[in-house]
């Protein structure tokens, strides 16, 4: 986003306006919870009562970050009509949540889990599970926690003209969402998810409204420029490429399905049916958002034509300036999108950040180190922790990785590899603790030792997915062939026991 | 801080209906589209 024409002191003042509003946001949601600093129930979940337009928009918030705008434009001009798996990847995490949400969600309720690793420690009893589960969803937290700041800071800097610089960029906002996290905790992330999310939505469909202007109004036009001039970018890809997208529906599915902050958010949901309705509601979020960035980045094609990697990743500030300059409703809508962008990402970053200081706070300090300490120390130790992860993470922002897209793969590779210790631990009451640990351990493993090595894909498939396979058979065979003790098959009989219809 | 009582009813399962997995199946053939000949638009 470098070189924004309406940006600068304009941008400057948006920025402000934001961040005011989220210290606001979080201000008011702290007072309205007056034993927020005393209760993990109440600090990281909102006291398990978020109403349908919270909850939505929370989960929206947790899905879609302002990445989605910034990131997902610049490779739909890269791969053309391929990157319409983008639609559909982000559809099939709400299939994928469908699968498990409501049952987790019941025995969330009666057993009051705070953290994901709850269920883990109540279906399998297992420290060793509970905590390699723990440690690779922190794992992952983290990687996904340094995006977002990398992205808060590029976008920063993009939409002040560089008048404020990237670092300063990332700690000055850095520094306003820890502030109202800090002060009203899931309610505040959840209300300012509300601000951000509307910011998001009204933005990209502006900026779809002026690119259509742009273009003559025809995205026919644009698709018949990019038949003649680029007909691979329209064209069925070979086999290699079919399986390669198969592989990243299944890991972007699953694996953002059990986010570990988007876990939190099903448990933090007021009623079962609030979470269904809100559910139903984000099955419409892909099209109207990563449909509308797709077909941007398609009018991008004919806009701007032949830019390299590097020029394409600065598409949809390019294409905003185009905008901006039709008339002074664009130019100031345009001003909000990008500002909305920014909130955006903070937005992911804190629900991100919250997970990770709970399940700091609750499954290793209570848990393991002081496990005498009152829910006001814990809350209060997640909080320290959660600062102190940030500040390491700023230094490894301070000088960011390239392409945003490479490091968005990554974190799935060993998130995905928790997906059967929720989804076959809720339905299949055989399944037992050791072959669960070992199946966890040697596809995290096998992945994130393909990353390592740099072998990202073998025939199309993600090393995420061939880790997946890989955990998911040690987890079957491993529990067919060591039946439970009849003491775990009960208990595993007793933790997942729900009425059903 | 409300916490609510534990619901009692007995939990629908979105998964126990068919459609729901016509709907996943239709999702994953029209974004892969290998049976379609390689290199046509």
């Amino acid at each position: 986003m470098d070189d924004l024409t309406f940006g600068e002191f304009s941008g400057i003042a948006v920025l402000v306006g934001y961040a005011a509003v989220m210290l606001l946001i979080g201000y008011v949601a702290g007072r309205g919870q007056p034993n927020i600093r005393e209760s993990v129930k109440g600090y990281y979940l909102a006291g398990g009562g978020l109403g349908f337009v919270a909850l939505f928009f929370t989960l929206y918030a947790t899905q879609y970050s302002g990445n989605t705008v910034i990131g997902y434009a610049p490779t739909a001009y890269r791969q053309g009509f391929p990157w319409l798996q983008s639609i559909m990847f982000m559809t099939f995490i709400i299939g994928a949540y469908l699968v498990f949400a409501p049952r987790l969600y019941a025995i969330a309720k009666r057993e009051s889990f705070v953290t994901p690793a709850d269920w883990i420690r109540h279906r399998f009893q297992s420290t060793a599970v509970t905590l390699l589960a723990v440690l690779l969803m922190l794992w992952g937290l983290g990687n996904y926690l340094l995006e977002q700041l990398v992205a808060i800071g590029q976008g920063i800097s993009g939409l002040t003209g560089d008048t404020v610089p990237y670092q300063i960029g990332v700690v000055m906002f850095v520094a306003v969402m820890l502030a109202y996290a800090w002060m009203g905790g899931m309610k505040a992330v959840a209300f300012t998810d509300v601000m951000q999310g509307i910011a998001l939505l009204v933005g990209v469909a502006v900026l779809l409204g002026g690119s259509f202007y742009l273009i003559g109004g025809s995205i026919g036009e644009a698709t018949q420029y990019l038949i003649q001039n680029e007909p691979e970018k329209a064209s069925v890809p070979p086999l290699e490429v079919s399986a390669n997208w198969l592989s990243l529906v299944l890991m972007v599915g699953f694996g953002a399905a059990v986010y570990p902050h988007a876990i939190q958010r099903i448990y933090a949901a007021e009623s079962e049916r609030t979470l269904k309705r809100s559910l139903a509601g984000m099955a419409w979020m892909p099209p109207i958002t990563t449909g509308l960035v797709f077909v941007v980045g398609i009018i991008g094609i004919s806009l701007f034509p032949n830019l390299s990697e590097g020029d394409s990743e600065q598409l949809v500030g390019m294409i905003a300036n185009e905008v901006a300059a039709i008339n002074i409703f664009f130019y100031v809508m345009m001003i909000l999108l990008f500002g909305g962008i920014v909130a955006a990402i903070v937005s992911t970053a804190d629900s991100a950040l919250l997970s990770f200081s709970s399940m700091i706070s609750k499954d290793l300090y209570a848990r393991h180190i002081n496990p005498e300490a009152s829910e006001g120390r814990q809350v209060l130790v997640g909080k320290l922790w959660g600062i102190l992860a940030v500040a390491v993470l700023l230094v490894i922002a301070w000088n960011p990785p390239t392409t945003l897209y490479n490091i968005f793969v990554l974190k799935f590779e060993l998130i995905v590899q928790i997906a059967p210790a929720f989804i076959i631990g809720l339905y299949w009451k055989r399944l037992s603790s050791w072959p669960v640990f070992f199946g966890m351990l040697a596809g995290a493993m096998l992945a994130g030792g393909m990353t390592l090595f740099g072998v990202g894909t073998v025939y199309g498939v993600h090393g995420g997915i061939i880790g997946l396979a890989l955990n998911i058979s040690i987890c079957v065979v491993g529990s067919l062939l060591v039946p439970a003790s009849k003491e775990e098959a009960a208990r595993a009989e007793r933790s997942a026991e729900l009425s059903v219809r | 801080m409300r916490d609510r009582p534990t619901n009692n009813r007995p939990t629908k399962e979105p998964i126990r209906k068919p459609w729901i997995w016509v709907v996943m199946a239709f999702i994953m053939l029209a974004a892969i589209p290998w049976y379609l000949p390689g290199g046509t638009v």
